[in-house]
């Protein structure tokens, strides 16, 4: 019966290249958006987790890094200092501003730091050296075209591009670093605020732990001591914003994918019921020779399954080369669709929908007249 | 086991309902023996190929019964009915239906899946029936490189392959040429006279008579006696065309005469104008115009 | 049919990516649209509300409020937060109220009170469908505690929903003294929207002023930018498919028919007529899957809305002229496929068995 089947794919090559096609073109739809998901928790961790640091502190009652307004008093940082077991605590702000040049409005996030938390890596150019400068992740440089050298103007303020970071842009929106020397000059002279009082000194301390301190203990004592602040392990921290960002966008992609694995299904179905009623003679002539129609409805059911399989490298290669293509053009989107998770699900949904959509013609066999291989 | 290899009793099949309804076998019983070709004669329409599909376990019936090897097969579940046809029945169909992506060996060889010993077992059987019917330089052919008679040979082949009781054959020479035709027929005969296997056979070939032990007439969906002659030619009374008065279907009676017509056409032609034709006509003795 | 419900499968998915996509986009822009106030000042450089932070001293109120054609000026505090709701952390926009004063509060109230008074919250129904929560429980916004005293409509979504707090609370998390976010400004009657923001940007120093439309195409525009390229990639993928589907299905149509095409080819019928009649059935297969494609998304919507009710959907005519124009590059690319299958057909063949 393999080898039947076997024969048959091999004399229906065009319809089986094409049926692969698109059963691949399915999986790399479901893997794009399954990447889209696990890209988005990734950069939403690394968010937190590129900005070093033992703890994270956060103003009293905030718990995310991303998407929450935290606001720390100057004299937190003296007081987490005097802490015991804490080495020093690095200031970070972060200003939510959305950049505008000839009405094209691009929401950054910029990241003020002065001893830590400033961008990891860095592809073009080089880190901060000298006054009012940035650097800029990829994604805004490649929307604007910007190249190290070019001037930035952030609310009438122009910065001077030193260097182009990578990894630096979470939940859609990329980041900015600039530091803390050019951070009153920005709130004095730019647009954005004519009294510094309203705008963010300190959002986040970065805190490096003595050697041989716990962190964790460290973090209690800052929660009991510190009653302005509250304070997580960056892996803590990490977790929460992909909490959040699996609350907020997990729903939404969930809807797409339903949707994508019922559009699946119902394809397979219709390529499947497609090569049935092609072979609707033959599958006649073999219940005249006495096979069940259960043994005919398993091989359209095997036939699927490995017309999958089949698709299933393919799609997986098709939706790395998309993702490859997505992140190069907008960089601003990480999509892993290779994320080991993601792709044992897709996998074992699309062999599922594969015997769903192998059902109709299974019906479709189960309904047929085996005496209909006495017409002519 | 003694006993008929094939009984079927007050056989009825009938399709739709009510005003549609059509009684394509009407109360058909009969006997087939063991190493026995029967030939299922009778014009078209008449219910040959519907009482082949019901003895054939394809078709059930609906009224009757049918005993293969003793056992009633219309109280068999559809699982039982696969596993009869696979052990026990061989097919061979007028359009051959070979299936066109394997080769004459694996086309052979098909069947064997669902036999006891499967298809290592039955390989040397195939080799053997291979010879039997010249094909074996044709091995590794696919169907639709063969000629017609090649692909019927082919089908015999498979049809043989599990060594059935039963074999029914619908037309089995109504695609070939003559040649090929009268080939087939010795097979069938051979088949039945040196392996015991019984043939039912359906053809509107005459030369079957000359091989089959019985001949059957079926019309109308129910047996009845044969003619002593093969045909009744009348001519038609519009065009003069020479038509069957035993299978002919279109009929008027005129002055208490009855005449025969070739289509539909001829007929309202003398129903508009029937004196004009009825004079014209002549109407030979059944006899007068005896066919070959 | 299966044929066309396939290549409407693959329309329909575009169709609906698309309209969650624009649906949390409306959503987005929903406050500005049903506060409808004429003009919206805010800080000098800042022109949205999405995704961004202003800030207007509030004596600023009362230099707005003084100009002749401005009727009423109400101020808002506005914070984009994540507020926690149920054991879950919701996006939300939180609203800063003045106390007594409803001009910007929700404008479809559910159940219990419209305007929050101190530690007191205004927060979706459909929130409070997905948590359970009702009114007389709590909620936090930064670390505090709000009880909530009403459920508001229409102002839910995964991006943003809007939960409206007194001022004075919302200045406390935010601590701010003595400004204010935005100001929604009424015009007198017969006063131009876009005439008293320029009057506004004239007259007051460091605001900035946007009559509402313009304040909206702002937002949708910053929404539709974070969206654009998924969106693109999605239709790109759900043409793609439609593309092959389309062209799978036309040449098994073709194929099954070789025999009727080697008669005509026989009875003298040309290539190129044979041609255009695939072209015209591959033009209504598109054309049907398309409209079956709509009509589908249409009762998945309300369908959606239903049963997920945390996510809002809406079909745009933009979005359907855009899997439309999609369709017809479908319907071109599917009818290259059977080509060579036409011309291959042997009118010798109409002879054969």
């Amino acid at each position: 019966m393999l080898s039947l089947i076997y024969k048959q794919c091999y004399r229906e090559i065009g319809r089986v290249a094409l049926t692969v096609l698109v059963i691949a073109a399915i999986i790399a739809e479901m893997l794009i958006l399954e990447g889209f998901l696990a890209g988005m928790y990734v950069q939403l961790r690394n968010a937190v987790l590129n900005r070093s640091g033992d703890v994270v502190v956060t103003q009293a009652g905030i718990s995310n890094f991303i998407a929450a307004r935290s606001i720390l008093p100057q004299l937190t940082r003296l007081a987490v200092e005097e802490l015991e077991g804490v080495r020093e605590a690095h200031p970070l702000t972060a200003l939510s501003v959305i950049y505008d040049r000839d009405g094209r409005k691009t929401p950054i996030i910029i990241l003020v730091y002065d001893t830590a938390g400033g961008p990891l890596e860095i592809v073009t150019g080089s880190p901060i050296g000298g006054e009012r400068e940035i650097v800029i992740d990829r994604s805004l440089a490649k929307r604007y075209g910007f190249t190290p050298g070019d001037t930035i103007t952030i609310s009438d303020f122009d910065f001077r591009i030193a260097g182009i970071s990578e990894k630096s842009a979470a939940f859609f929106t990329p980041f900015a670093f600039v530091t803390y020397d050019d951070l009153i000059d920005f709130y004095l002279e730019s647009d954005i605020a004519d009294d510094i009082a309203t705008f963010p000194l300190l959002s986040f301390l970065l805190v490096e732990t003595e050697p041989g301190a716990d962190p964790a203990v460290i973090a209690d004592r800052i929660r009991q001591e510190v009653p302005a602040a509250n304070a997580f392990l960056p892996g803590e921290l990490a977790q929460r914003d992909e909490d959040l960002g699996r609350e907020l966008m997990g729903p939404i992609l969930g809807l797409l994918l339903v949707v994508s694995y019922a559009i699946g299904a119902l394809v397979i179905g219709m390529f499947m019921f497609a090569a049935v009623r092609g072979r609707q003679r033959s599958l006649g002539v073999m219940r005249a020779l006495g096979f069940t129609p259960r043994m005919l409805g398993m091989a359209v059911v095997i036939e699927a399954g490995v017309l999958t399989l089949l698709a299933l490298p393919l799609g997986i290669a098709l939706s790395q080369i998309l993702a490859t293509i997505i992140h190069a053009l907008a960089p601003v989107y990480l999509i892993l669709p290779t994320e080991p998770a993601g792709l044992v699900r897709t996998a074992v949904i699309c062999l599922a929908l594969a015997g769903l959509g192998a059902l109709a013609p299974v019906r479709l066999i189960a309904g047929m007249d085996p005496a209909m291989v006495f017409r002519s | 086991m003694s006993g008929p290899i094939l009984r079927a009793e007050h056989l009825t099949k009938t399709f739709g309902s009510g005003n549609t309804e059509v009684r394509a076998v009407d109360d058909v019983s009969l006997d087939v023996a063991r190493g026995e070709l029967v030939a299922i004669m009778g014009p078209s329409g008449s219910g040959k190929t519907t009482l082949v599909s019901m003895l054939g376990a394809l078709l059930r019936p609906s009224s009757g019964t049918i005993a293969i090897d003793g056992v009633d097969i219309t109280t068999l579940g559809e699982t039982g009915l696969s596993r009869l046809r696979a052990q026990k029945i061989g097919f061979i169909f007028q359009s051959f239906n070979l299936l066109e992506v394997l080769s004459v060996e694996d086309n052979v060889l098909f069947p064997a899946h669902l036999a006891l010993g499967g298809v290592k077992a039955a390989r040397p059987r195939a080799a053997a029936l291979l010879e039997r019917l010249n094909l074996t330089h044709r091995r590794v052919a696919l169907p639709r490189t063969l000629s017609g008679g090649e692909k019927q040979r082919v089908a015999i082949a498979r049809a043989l392959i599990n060594q059935p009781r039963l074999i029914f054959a619908d037309e089995p020479t109504g695609n070939l040429d003559s040649q090929s035709g009268q080939e087939v027929m010795m097979i069938l005969h051979d088949i039945a006279r040196d392996q015991g296997c019984s043939v039912v056979l359906v053809s509107h070939d005459q030369r079957i008579e000359d091989v089959a032990d019985r001949i059957l007439w079926l019309e109308d969906g129910a047996l009845r006696d044969r003619k002593a002659e093969p045909h009744s030619w009348v001519r038609d009374p519009v065009c003069g065309m020479r038509v069957d008065g035993w299978t002919a279907s279109l009929f008027a009676e005129h002055h208490g005469r009855r005449y025969v017509f070739c289509s539909r056409r001829c007929l309202e032609r003398f129903e508009a104008e029937p004196d004009r034709y009825a004079e014209s006509a002549v109407q030979p003795s059944p006899s007068a115009e005896r066919s070959e | 049919m299966a044929s066309i419900s396939a290549v409407a499968g693959a329309f329909a998915l575009v169709l609906f990516f698309e309209a969650v996509f624009a649906g949390e986009s409306d959503q987005i822009v929903a406050y500005i649209e049903h506060s409808d106030a004429d003009v919206w000042v805010m800080q000098k450089g800042v022109s949205n509300m999405h995704m961004a932070t202003s800030f207007v001293w509030d004596w600023k109120a009362d230099r707005v409020e003084a100009i002749e054609a401005v009727n009423r000026v109400t101020p808002i505090l506005y914070l984009n937060t994540v507020m926690e709701a149920g054991a879950r952390n919701w996006f939300s926009f939180i609203v800063g109220l003045e106390e007594g004063d409803p001009r910007a509060g929700p404008w479809e109230m559910v159940a219990g009170e419209a305007h929050p008074g101190p530690g007191e919250a205004v927060v979706p129904s459909v929130l409070s469908d997905l948590t359970g929560l009702g009114i007389g429980d709590g909620v936090s916004i930064a670390g505090r505690d709000f009880s909530i005293v009403g459920l508001s409509g229409d102002t839910f979504s995964m991006a943003n929903s809007i939960t409206f707090i007194a001022m004075a609370d919302l200045s406390d998390i935010m601590s701010t003294i003595g400004s204010t976010s935005y100001l929604l400004v009424d015009a007198a009657p017969g006063v131009d929207g876009a005439a008293l923001a320029a009057r506004i940007r004239e007259t007051v120093e460091k605001v900035n002023a946007l009559p509402k439309a313009e304040f909206i195409d702002s937002d949708w525009e910053v929404a539709m930018q974070m969206g654009l390229e998924i969106i693109g990639l999605m239709t790109f993928i759900g043409g793609t498919l439609a593309i092959m589907l389309t062209g799978f299905i036309v040449y098994t149509h073709v194929a099954q028919r070789e025999r009727e095409l080697a008669v005509m080819k026989a009875l003298g019928v040309r290539d190129r007529a044979i041609y255009a009649g695939i072209m015209f059935q591959v033009g209504c297969i598109t054309v049907l899957a398309f409209l079956l494609a709509a009509g589908l998304v249409s009762l998945a919507v309300p369908l959606t809305e239903w049963l997920v009710p945390q996510i809002t959907l809406s079909v745009t005519a933009e979005a359907l002229l855009r899997v439309g124009a999609a369709a017809v590059a479908v319907s071109l690319a599917a009818s290259v496929m059977p080509v060579r299958k036409v011309v291959g057909v042997d009118p010798v063949s109409a002879f054969h068995e």
